[in-house]
């Protein structure tokens, strides 16, 4: 949390920063950089999104529909019941184990005999943190696994929860994109009551690594809700394009989503179980038998659904979320001290 | 033509815009900043919807090619006589890109023609002057040659060039094979280098020969650098198509043939004409072979190239002409 002197600094100092990088000068400079603080208390954009969204473009009529991290971290929390947060992962496999097609096992009670056994019946599994997010933390364990092995593990693991997975097994035509990675689809649901629907659709694949999310490394792309077809072409989060995948060279543009149309319906089944989340981010992987639920969001990331294609996707979610602020008035109380002070 | 009453022009407007969908005060706010745009940036209302003006700040704005007022802006660096107009000519000077035979109609008797026309399975004629697919029809030899007199009667004291009709690239023809399918690049040239700035491909659509838009043809934004096709295809009433709608072939992530190629083609072209014309479209077909030449115009049309990915690809051009370009005649 910050004052308002220490927020303009910040703000500043970013903005300043960016206009240099991004080579503007003169007097078009000292425009933007106004235009960065008019963008900030208007639409609390920070001077990074400001450049990523290329908002020095746009009118305001556009820029008022783009989700930015404020409706992440706090626009989303006027809309969601209070205590109803699905953010530890074991707590996501429960609810959803219908669609979940995996085995998992809670490190931090299990014994090392215990958890050795669970890599050996598994093959190969992932290590996550309980609740972390942004694929930090994530290791991969391979069979055999000896007891030894598996107790290094646990005190490397020791004073945070982990959650033990199977590894999910890919259907080929996604392991096409990205071997080394689970690739996966984030399909964001939006539901104001009168049922869920689908406001956009993102591919992570990952970039030689593990982990399939932006935030480490891996590459997005916006995909068509109606037909399931990669519409955009890949970015990373240093706003790079990629025509083709690095790794394995496929054409990341016209990529058809297997089983799409069987997972919208997955999703959107799903989603209609927890009305109380009304913006909520799905992950969504392929195996050969069709879509198998890796986790869920509720402050889901924009920057994958907007990024790529360069339109908005929040119009109907921020006229809901201005409409519905006190829906909840805990929410609103709690959030009314402190909205302005993040940064 | 009459003249409009300018209010009832401003109602249309503001009709077509709260179509879209947007409030009342809104639509009334759009409409002001419409005659301020065709002020300032020249731009007709139906160009300020199509590139969706009311989203953009005046910095973006004013790198857009204007259909209105590209002529002005292409004339100042233009240094032609008028006779590239002509297809003719184009073809007689770029012969080798061409890659198939071709003749004057207007030039050769009718026994010529005659001779040209059934030694081969299919032609087509083309009014030597002319624009938007106007007048072009294909004729088919199995028609027999009471059929070709009739053609060549009904085109007489008319320019017209009769050529083999291009038998395109199979990946093409899986598009739409009733058409032959183009691909239209815009290109500047400093005389020392060209650079290719934009392409866009167009695809016929049912019972075409054409594939030009204005005749009911679908196009798509192409990457330059590599080939793809890297947006949906659409129309110019604004349909928007993941796949064609006739053959079914998936438009998005389609990989032109030959298209290194045709970018060296282009730029050899280019450079050729570069004494005449700094700015050209050039229309590109591609045979199992190798990429033709079709033709290439002076001022080329500006909604083909932005429409699909609504982007501005004036910015190089309008540098280049304010840097280069020849003074603007005074209006008297």
């Amino acid at each position: 949390m910050f004052n308002a002197f220490e927020l303009a600094y910040l703000q500043s100092r970013d903005s300043v920063f960016l206009i240099k990088k991004n080579g503007i000068k003169g007097l078009e400079a000292v425009k933007i950089f106004f235009d960065c603080f008019y963008c900030r208390i208007k639409f609390h954009c920070k001077p990074k999104e400001y450049f990523f969204y290329e908002f020095y473009n746009l009118s305001d009529r556009e820029r008022k529909n783009y989700l930015l991290v404020y409706e992440q971290r706090i626009g989303y929390l006027y809309i969601t019941k209070p205590g109803y947060r699905l953010s530890n992962k074991m707590a996501m496999l429960e609810a959803f184990s219908d669609i979940a097609a995996r085995k998992w096992l809670d490190v931090s009670t299990a014994s090392a005999e215990e958890l050795a056994e669970f890599v050996n019946t598994c093959g190969r599994i992932v290590l996550k943190p309980d609740c972390a997010s942004q694929g930090r933390g994530v290791l991969s364990v391979t069979a055999p696994c000896t007891v030894e092995q598996a107790a290094a593990l646990l005190r490397q693991t020791k004073g945070e929860v982990y959650i033990a997975e199977e590894y999910i097994k890919q259907c080929a035509e996604m392991a096409r994109l990205c071997p080394t990675s689970v690739n996966t689809t984030r399909i964001l649901s939006f539901n104001d009551g009168s049922g869920a629907r689908i406001i956009g659709a993102g591919l992570r694949t990952g970039n030689g690594g593990i982990c399939d999310n932006m935030s480490a490394g891996g590459i997005g792309a916006e995909i068509d809700v109606e037909t399931g077809i990669v519409c955009s072409v890949g970015v990373d989060f240093e706003k790079r394009h990629y025509m083709h995948h690095p790794v394995s060279g496929t054409q990341i543009i016209g990529f058809k989503i297997p089983f799409w149309q069987q997972a919208k319906e997955t999703v959107l089944a799903a989603a209609n179980t927890i009305p109380d989340c009304a913006v909520v981010g799905w992950d969504i992987a392929y195996g050969e038998n069709g879509p198998i639920f890796v986790e869920l969001n509720n402050n889901p990331g924009n920057k994958l659904i907007q990024s790529s294609s360069g339109k908005p996707a929040g119009a109907e979610i921020k006229a809901y979320i201005k409409q519905n602020k006190k829906k909840y008035p805990e929410n609103y109380r709690a959030l009314k001290k402190h909205r302005h002070k993040y940064y | 033509m009459g003249r409009v009453n300018p209010l009832n022009r401003l109602k249309e407007n503001y009709g077509s815009v709260r179509e879209l969908g947007y409030g009342k005060g809104e639509s009334v706010k759009i409409v002001l900043d419409m005659c301020y745009c065709r002020l300032r940036f020249h731009v007709a209302p139906e160009e300020y919807l199509m590139y969706n003006f009311m989203n953009l700040k005046d910095r973006y704005r004013r790198y857009f090619l204007i259909n209105r007022y590209q002529h002005n802006l292409y004339r100042r660096v233009k240094n032609s006589d008028g006779r590239y107009a002509f297809k003719g000519n184009q073809y007689d000077t770029l012969k080798d890109f061409v890659g198939r035979e071709y003749i004057w109609v207007d030039k050769v008797g009718f026994e010529e023609l005659k001779e040209f026309a059934m030694s081969r399975e299919k032609v087509l004629f083309k009014p030597n002057y002319g624009s938007c697919g106007r007048g072009i029809f294909v004729f088919e030899s199995s028609a027999g040659e009471a059929a070709l007199l009739e053609a060549y009667n009904s085109i007489a004291g008319k320019k017209y060039l009769c050529e083999e009709y291009v038998i395109q690239h199979s990946a093409l023809a899986r598009l739409h094979s009733g058409s032959v399918n183009t691909v239209r690049v815009l290109t500047l040239c400093d005389g020392k280098q060209n650079k290719i700035l934009a392409a866009t491909l167009r695809m016929g659509c049912e019972g075409h020969v054409c594939d030009n838009l204005s005749d009911d043809g679908i196009g798509a934004a192409v990457d330059v650098e590599t080939g793809i096709i890297c947006t949906f295809g659409r129309d110019f009433a604004g349909r928007k198509y993941a796949c064609h709608p006739v053959s079914g072939t998936q438009i998005i992530g389609f990989n032109l043939p030959h298209w290194q190629a045709a970018k060296e083609m282009i730029n050899d072209a280019a450079m050729r004409m570069s004494s005449h014309f700094a700015i050209l479209g050039w229309d590109v077909a591609f045979t199992e072979e190798r990429p033709v030449f079709i033709e290439f115009n002076g001022s080329p049309g500006s909604r083909i190239i932005q429409i699909f990915d609504q982007k501005p690809k004036g910015e190089e051009i309008m540098k280049y002409i304010k840097k280069y370009g020849k003074r603007k005649k005074k209006r008297r």
